[in-house]
């Protein structure tokens, strides 16, 4: 006779089943903080990866350093440095122009939409001729006038006025008080108010975002050195440089974060389902009575665990989903939430089934004859008080029939006690019910924790 | 033939001056399909030597053999086996799980041993016990001798073949009590089992083939 085998597992997931249901509260109490602690540590990992992915989709459309004070022959030389991957010539000019009561100020770098982004024509065409000029349509708003490809603007520079054609414009909307005029390079280099001033070479280095914060300042002051630009003269993308110091940090941050989480949950889980086995011994003992085996109660246990997962992660995953989305547009990546929301799944099972593990093998090592004494079935009829009341002398019931001292005090025993002693049963409520708290209150201080660095930023 | 016997079965609880010899050495022969009833005053250790028959408690020393099987070989486990196959179990308070239904409880000894029910026997056994139009209703919902009867036909679902019995009519009026007894009886000659009884109504224990009657942990008496 093969024993072990033939242990069959739909009758357990369905008898898991009606014991969740049977003890609602429980059951509604472990969902929730299953639910919270999946949630919160799904949230908060997404919310970093994803505040990290619009940080890298922002620094992939930046330049990683800027030299200032170049000349024209400088830029040609940085560009050909074989460490650069991208140069753009930059111009700035720094006196502010009026007209009409609108502050303006002179621009000049080309129009560029990858790498290093510079501003993107939605109407028109990029400037060429010595007058031609690119506007943002909130230019001409300010102006009074109608946004006009070809419209020709005449604006007051100190002591002169110059005519220009607007060949087209841009949509930024951009809410500057000094309005940027992006000219044409002629202009940069031959109109008596740009034509002496320096230009900058914003570049790009090839590889620079796998590269360690050092290598990268390494490789940013050789080129300065090659190309003959004062030390003075580098000014190196901060955020860039960030990015490439604090790569781990928000790693472990999540790591330190869901270990938290995971514990308070696997704790409220744990006093849950303990709390649960010892007032069910009874019935296990039935369970037992009837054939199901150790092993057989132990799944029973599990698949409790397991079916409060498969409720709980699809709300957390929506929940969490919906939230990052919601607080992080921008980093929003669905493959990253599939992955993560996969790998979180797997960590809640993981987490409420080492919680399960010691309630399930204390139910698991309940004796079948508990399933006969009665008395907590609390069906009185006169031979069971006759049976029942001497077997079930515990201390609430001293005062009708004395303590049997021969009775030897198991830890069934006191698992049973602890049944019918409604004080403790009470203190394990009470523990259940503050991990929840402090579940929550973490909750609470990381979400608003985290919106103030949001807003700092 | 003897399905069930028992040599020298002693169960002892604690030690030194508050020992208390539950069992005193047991010594029966149980002959296959025959009707037996365990009769004694309270505390004389029917219910102790009911829970070593069936598997349920380890004894101090002796031996329980059942159907050629010897018990205290068995691990946990194996016992748990055992018990889903060969024995049936009926209790003072039903022992019902009282969130399945009626159709569910019956059928989990077999279900928990990975096999079906044989459709025809289930309806066999739910049809004598009159159970048939209440399978789909949760036990709480039944009377109590409606609740017996469903413990009745959850001992018979597996085939076993023995049922033992722990005071089934403890909690049920006389009327009742002589029904469920007369059912027990049936189905126990229809489907070919043993059948060992602990009462305490001798109008029960008259319905018996045998009679032993248990006095601090022994055989005090043997009537056939
Ligand atoms: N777990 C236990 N620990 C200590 N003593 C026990 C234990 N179980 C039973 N006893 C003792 O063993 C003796 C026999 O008990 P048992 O339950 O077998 O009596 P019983 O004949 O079934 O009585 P009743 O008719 O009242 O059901 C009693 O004195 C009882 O107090
Ligand atoms: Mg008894």
């Amino acid at each position: 006779m093969k024993l072990d085998r033939n242990n069959n597992g739909k009758i357990l997931l369905r008898i898991a089943k009606n014991n969740l249901i049977s003890r609602p509260l429980a059951s509604i109490f472990s969902l929730l903080s299953i639910i919270l602690a999946t949630t919160l540590a799904l949230t908060v990992t997404l919310y970093l990866t994803g505040t990290k992915e619009a940080e890298k989709r922002t620094l992939d459309n930046m330049q990683h350093v800027m030299y200032m004070n170049v000349t024209e022959e400088q830029v040609a030389e940085i560009a050909a440095d074989e460490k650069t991957e991208m140069t753009v010539p930059y111009k700035p000019c720094e006196t502010e122009f009026e007209t009409d009561g609108v502050r303006f100020s002179f621009v000049y770098y080309d129009s560029i939409k990858e790498g290093i982004k510079t501003y993107i024509v939605s109407e028109g065409t990029v400037p060429e001729e010595y007058n031609e000029i690119v506007v943002d349509k909130a230019f001409m708003d300010a102006l009074g006038k109608d946004a006009v490809v070809g419209a020709s603007l005449s604006l007051s520079l100190n002591g002169r006025t110059e005519d220009f054609i607007i060949c087209g414009y841009t949509d930024d909307h951009y809410t500057m008080l000094t309005h940027p005029v992006r000219v044409s390079r002629a202009f940069a280099d031959q109109s008596p108010e740009m034509k002496d001033l320096p230009y900058t070479a914003l570049v790009r280095l090839k590889d620079a975002s796998d590269m360690p914060v050092s290598t990268f300042t390494t490789a940013v002051y050789q080129i300065a050195l090659d190309c003959g630009v004062n030390r003075a003269d580098v000014n190196i993308n901060g955020k860039f440089e960030e990015s490439l110091q604090n790569g781990g940090v928000s790693f472990y941050v999540t790591l330190v974060l869901s270990t938290v989480i995971a514990l308070a949950c696997g704790i409220v889980i744990y006093s849950i389902f303990y709390l649960s086995v010892t007032s069910r011994v009874q019935q296990i003992g039935q369970f037992l009575t009837i054939g199901m085996t150790q092993r057989q109660v132990k799944k029973m246990i599990r698949r409790e665990g397991l079916l409060l997962n498969i409720v709980s992660v699809p709300v957390s995953l929506l929940i969490s989903g919906i939230l990052s989305r919601l607080l992080l547009p921008d980093g929003w990546d669905l493959k990253n939430y599939f992955l993560l929301g996969a790998v979180f799944c797997i960590f809640s099972v993981a987490v409420v089934q080492l919680a399960i593990g010691k309630p399930a093998s204390i139910a698991s090592k309940v004796s079948p004859i508990e399933a006969s004494r009665s008395s907590f079935s609390g069906q009185g009829s006169a031979s069971n008080r006759r049976t029942g009341c001497r077997k079930k002398a515990s201390l609430k019931h001293s005062d009708r029939t004395p303590v049997n001292p021969r009775r030897s005090l198991t830890p069934l025993r006191l698992a049973e006690m602890t049944n019918r002693d409604s004080r403790r049963k009470w203190r394990f409520t009470a523990v259940s019910l503050s991990f929840g708290g402090i579940l929550f209150m973490i909750a609470a201080v990381w979400m608003s924790a985290w919106d103030d660095e949001a807003y700092s930023r | 033939m003897n399905i069930l016997s028992t040599n020298g079965l002693t169960k002892y609880y604690g030690a030194g001056p508050s020992l208390v010899k539950a069992l005193d050495g047991i010594t029966l022969e149980i002959e296959q399909g025959s009707f037996t009833a365990i009769v004694g005053t309270s505390g004389s250790g029917k219910s102790t030597l009911l829970h070593m028959l069936g598997g349920l408690d380890t004894p101090t020393s002796g031996s329980v053999c059942v159907d050629g099987q010897e018990l205290s070989s068995m691990d946990p486990n194996e016992l748990a086996i055992f018990r889903r196959r060969k024995i049936g179990f009926i209790f003072q308070n039903y022992n019902l799980i009282p969130n399945l239904t009626v159709c569910d409880n019956i059928v989990l000894p077999v279900e928990l041993d990975g096999r079906t029910v044989d459709r025809i026997y289930f309806r066999e056994i739910t049809d004598t016990l009159g159970l048939s139009d209440k399978l789909g209703r949760k036990p709480d919902k039944l009377s109590g001798g409606q609740q017996q009867r469903v413990a009745i036909a959850r001992a018979l679902a597996a085939k076993p073949a023995i049922i033992l019995a722990d005071e089934p009519t403890g909690n049920l009026d006389s009327h009742t009590s002589q029904e469920v007894v007369g059912l027990l009886k049936a189905t126990g000659k229809q489907f070919h089992q043993t059948i060992v009884m602990i009462t305490h109504n001798d109008e029960i224990a008259q319905a018996a083939d045998r009679t032993i009657r248990i006095e601090d942990g022994r055989i005090a008496e043997s009537r056939w």
